[in-house]
């Protein structure tokens, strides 16, 4: 193809000399292999539509991952919960998404009484087991586990040494199942606590500490064997379990300083690691760089995959919410999808609510609702 | 959440005051002397150092009734008197303004920049008297020794803090809705266009990467809002550029207007300017 248009060049060159001068300028551009510059067209993107919003008891806090949804099959019900405070506000709506079921406040209490009146949660999360579901707390100084209408505190662990008198900055933040039957919660010294749930009762039982990171965890995230974990330095651990020695071992550390993780997904055999510059790269399990989008302006607050399509979620401070379609067949790419701007709102909490991912709902600071999409 | 917050808050939050008050002395034509007394009374009490140092010690933020008792007190510190609407209508308008500058920093430590920017705009009001001038010098070491080093993930906790102890607040502040800055439902506008934080790259580009790790194609998405780079980071040294404009005085800007603010109920907006500020 390259030696046809210069010949065809060359036919012009007595009668157009500009002419043969430009095209071969376009020739030696064509030619460069790296910077190849494609604009995907409009045909790619999908369109989302507001659906109508759910109401919440009280507004949404400024904290990370500040959503999280559980779907309940056999009760064909959908919960879910938003952190305000030391409050978390807990709705449960009919699967169908007609009526209101149930409305509680969970109050999260510091048991010793430390002082002060309540604690700060810093991110809830509905842990979803093959028999049982939990609502996790990751609180200031400590962990509490609730059954999963919140009704009843099962298990509480106090991050404070019991002899220190002084206020602690301690906080846990950071929350995730593993392998179908442990608990991980990231504290703000880095270390993650990995627990041993039951399959019924209250006997949490602390397993073990990973100890991978020097800075606050931000975010933990599992799938299968692996766990992702992120910290405020930058960095990025990926974990494996071993079922025959039950250890749970360093597999890829992605150490990229500079700006906090904020969020971290595992689909397929990537690492997906959203920033608080705004960025997100996609790696894979052993580390290796494949894409970096400049995907928003502030602070990405939160990510979703949807894994049965590897559609990605991403919002933000920028009052932006983006879905990204990865792809891990023959390369590995990761294609802007749709955006949706949320007027006036700085986002702080997102979740995918079908399996494929044609509707999403988010969550904003300040605002006393959670607000749904759906593709058209 | 942060033990670190209290300090900032609270200098910053006594930075509104002293800018309203400056305003209004100035709108009631109250005499340069007694005007001066006022401010110089307030600051030097605010800055106060024993104060400060209990202040700046790890701890949890006072509750809304606390704190709002200390700024009552402060503001009875000095000769001039308010009466407890006026005390109401100040302390809102404090707390509208900081909230809307810690909502719109364009990164977390910009929160430290706006505390540097009310503490340069105080030390302009006392400079007269080097003995206060000596105690927001103070201040300011504290401020870097303590914050000076702080990460952004840090940062991020602290600015989390004080957005937190801010939520559910919405009143409506004249000067925000005249200049389109909060809405008539009395939440700030957040712009899709401007500048991206220090370092940040605006959206729009996706890159990839070959498996030798070569930068190997780039493509380009719609945004969706218009954003650009940040030439500067703002400065924390003594006289530096804090390259925001978040934490400066925004009613030296404008001409003397009534600062009137409105509640989300169908009432007439308050003024000001109808209770006044009485000096003994």
């Amino acid at each position: 193809m390259f030696y046809m248009r210069r010949h065809r060049s060359q036919i012009f060159f007595n009668s157009v000399r500009w002419r043969y001068v430009s095209i071969t300028k376009l020739l030696n551009f064509c030619e460069k292999k790296s910077a190849d510059f494609t604009v995907f067209s409009e045909e790619k993107i999908v369109m989302y539509s507001r659906e109508k919003s759910l109401c919440m008891k009280g507004s949404t806090s400024a904290l990370g991952h500040n959503l999280s949804v559980l779907k309940d099959t056999e009760k064909s019900t959908v919960s879910y919960g938003v952190v305000h405070k030391s409050v978390a506000n807990v709705v449960t709506v009919a699967a169908d998404g007609s009526n209101i079921l149930m409305q509680r406040q969970v109050v999260v209490k510091e048991p010793t009484g430390h002082g002060s009146s309540s604690t700060m949660v810093m991110q809830m999360k509905y842990c979803d087991y093959p028999s049982r579901s939990l609502m996790v707390m990751a609180c200031q100084r400590g962990i509490q586990v609730y059954d999963a209408d919140g009704s009843v505190m099962l298990y509480w662990h106090s991050l404070v040494p019991p002899s220190s008198d002084e206020v602690s900055a301690s906080f846990a933040r950071g929350i995730s199942t593993f392998q179908d039957c442990m608990l991980c919660i990231g504290t703000d010294s880095g270390n993650i606590l990995i627990f041993d749930v039951p399959t019924r009762g209250a006997n949490i039982v602390l397993r073990e500490m990973l100890k991978g990171h020097t800075a606050p965890i931000s975010c933990l995230f599992n799938k299968e064997d692996l766990l992702g974990s992120g910290d405020d330095s930058g960095k990025v651990v990926v974990w494996q379990h071993d079922v025959d020695s039950n250890s749970i071992q360093v597999l890829t550390t992605i150490d990229i300083q500079g700006s906090p993780c904020s969020s971290v997904l595992l689909w397929e055999e990537l690492v997906i690691v959203a920033y608080a510059s705004g960025l997100i790269r996609v790696f894979n399990v052993l580390g290796r760089l494949h894409a970096e989008v400049a995907a928003h302006a502030r602070w990405i607050t939160a990510m979703d995959v949807a894994p049965a399509t590897g559609l990605v979620l991403s919002v933000s401070e920028d009052s932006f919410a983006k879905i990204w379609q990865l792809k891990s067949e023959d390369t590995v790419e990761i294609e802007h999808k749709a955006s949706e701007c949320v007027q006036d709102v700085q986002l702080c909490g997102c979740r995918f609510t079908s399996v494929n991912g044609s509707s999403f709902c988010v969550t904003g600071y300040d605002l006393a609702e959670v607000i749904c999409f759906a593709a058209k | 959440m942060s033990l670190r917050t209290l300090p900032l808050l609270f200098i910053n939050l006594g930075g509104e005051m002293v800018y309203i008050l400056d305003q209004r002395l100035k709108a009631q034509v109250i005499p340069d002397e007694k005007a001066k007394k006022v401010l110089h009374d307030i600051v030097s009490t605010m800055f106060n150092r024993r104060f400060m140092d209990e202040l700046f010690k790890p701890q949890e933020l006072y509750s809304k009734k606390g704190l709002r008792t200390v700024f009552d007190r402060l503001a009875h510190a000095s000769i001039m008197r308010l009466n407890t609407a006026s005390m109401d209508k100040l302390y809102d308008l404090m707390t509208m303004a900081f909230k809307y500058q810690v909502a719109m920093s364009l990164t977390p430590r910009d929160v430290l920049l706006v505390t540097l920017n009310h503490i340069d705009a105080i030390q302009s009001f006392v400079a007269e008297s080097p003995v206060i001038s000596g105690h927001v010098d103070n201040v300011y070491q504290l401020l870097i020794t303590n914050y000076g080093k702080l990460s952004i993930g840090e940062f991020q906790l602290i600015r989390q803090t004080l957005l937190n102890f801010f939520q559910d607040m919405h009143i409506r502040v004249s000067i925000f809705l005249k200049d389109k800055v909060q809405n008539s439902n009395g939440r700030f506008a957040i712009s899709t266009a401007g500048m991206v934080p220090y370092g940040s790259e605006p959206p729009g580009i996706i890159r990839m990467f070959s498996t030798e790790g070569e930068h190997v194609k780039t493509a380009s998405f719609p945004s969706g809002g218009n954003y650009t780079y940040s030439m500067q980071q703002g400065s924390i040294e003594l006289q530096g550029n804090r390259c925001t404009q978040l934490g400066t005085n925004m009613y030296a800007m404008n001409k003397p207007f009534e600062t009137t603010i409105s509640v989300p109920a169908p009432q007439q907006p308050m003024s000001m300017a109808g209770t006044s500020i009485a000096t003994r």
